[in-house]
């Protein structure tokens, strides 16, 4: 699985987590990671790894969420 | 019935049956204790949080719940140690009969002494029967190491109710009261990350098999995330049965170069 999808993975589940839309849009935001109005990405600022490599740490703001992408990210083979 | 769940009400979920659950959206982690009454006496399941955020909203339910008289609350019961269902006790205890007993797991109890309550702690191990009320009989189930040594589900012989404490909880902030369409990944984002091991996790859920098998499940009521109606539970077990756990040590291991046998 590529990094793209797996970022799509952990937003699509973020939203089946958490209630809190802004919040969910503000951290991938600032990971790099642009959505358009129906919260799906649009676009990625730079090499995806990197960007999931940031968005893991930024989610450390929403424990829930970065506890499911932790094993998103297990379930693929990636340690970060 | 009310398919959701708010600040103010508690739900009856079956006669006698109180669903208190607090929302939590900011941690997606909704937190839900449960009342059972039965003639002049109640039960509570789990409490809760001491935060006053939780426990006002767990103390309004209840007092709605039994109609202002608290003091029916002779047993307080918690099925394992963690601050989430514990830290309400000495909050509440105040409130119920003078004589209310708290019950326990046997290995949780040296631990939950630490809520610094004042009733008496009263130490369950497997098979263990509490009546109460109108001859109401609960038989407690020991899930051990699911996740703790001292965990447990409580299951209720009247309307056949397994209150499987974290065992099937889920990871929501959302208010809906029965599992829908996302409670899977909820469960399993829950499930698959707090569970350490395969063998507990088998262990509980054959033994809830075999409680189904033997006398019925008509609803699972977790502790966190959704109840789980009768017609759903074999294809949750299902889930919880093809479910990884304990992958966060296989994580760390790579990560540091530790071999791991087995």
């Amino acid at each position: 699985m590529n990094p793209k999808a797996i970022i799509e993975e952990i937003l699509d589940t973020a939203q089946k987590l958490s209630l809190e839309k802004d919040r969910i849009r503000a951290i991938f935001q600032k990971s790099g990671v642009t959505l358009d109005g129906g919260m799906k990405v649009s676009a990625i600022a730079g090499d995806p790894m990197a960007v999931l490599k940031t968005l893991m740490d930024n989610l450390a703001e929403m424990a829930v969420v970065k506890i499911s992408a932790k094993q998103i990210i297990r379930k693929v083979g990636i340690n970060i | 019935m009310a398919e959701t769940y708010n600040a103010s009400d508690p739900i009856e979920v079956a006669p006698g049956v109180f669903h208190l659950g607090v929302q939590d959206a900011p941690n997606s982690f909704n937190n839900i204790p449960y009342v059972i009454v039965d003639g002049n006496e109640a039960a509570l399941i789990d409490p809760g949080s001491a935060k006053p955020e939780f426990f006002n909203v767990v103390l309004e339910k209840v007092k709605k719940a039994l109609k202002g008289d608290l003091k029916k609350i002779k047993h307080i019961i918690v099925q394992h140690q963690d601050p989430d269902l514990c830290a309400a006790i000495p909050l509440v205890e105040v409130h119920c009969a003078p004589d209310v007993t708290v019950h326990a797991p046997l290995e949780a109890k040296v631990l939950i002494q630490h809520y610094n309550f004042k009733s008496k702690l009263h130490p369950l191990d497997d098979d263990d029967t509490l009546v109460f009320g109108d001859n109401r009989k609960f038989v407690f189930a020991m899930t051990p190491y699911c996740h703790f040594v001292g965990s447990m589900v409580t299951y209720d012989t009247k309307h056949k109710i397994v209150f499987s404490s974290d065992a099937f909880g889920g990871f929501t902030g959302m208010t809906d009261l029965y599992a829908g369409p996302d409670y899977p990944l909820q469960l399993t984002s829950f499930l698959g990350q707090y569970l350490g091991s395969k063998r507990a996790l088998e262990y509980a859920l054959k033994r809830l098999e075999q409680i189904n098998a033997a006398y019925g499940v008509n609803l699972i009521a977790p502790q966190h995330g959704c109840l789980i109606k009768k017609e759903l539970i074999p294809a949750y077990l299902e889930a919880a049965h093809a479910l990884q756990v304990g992958g966060e040590i296989d994580s760390l291991a790579a990560k540091h170069g530790v071999k791991l046998g087995g």
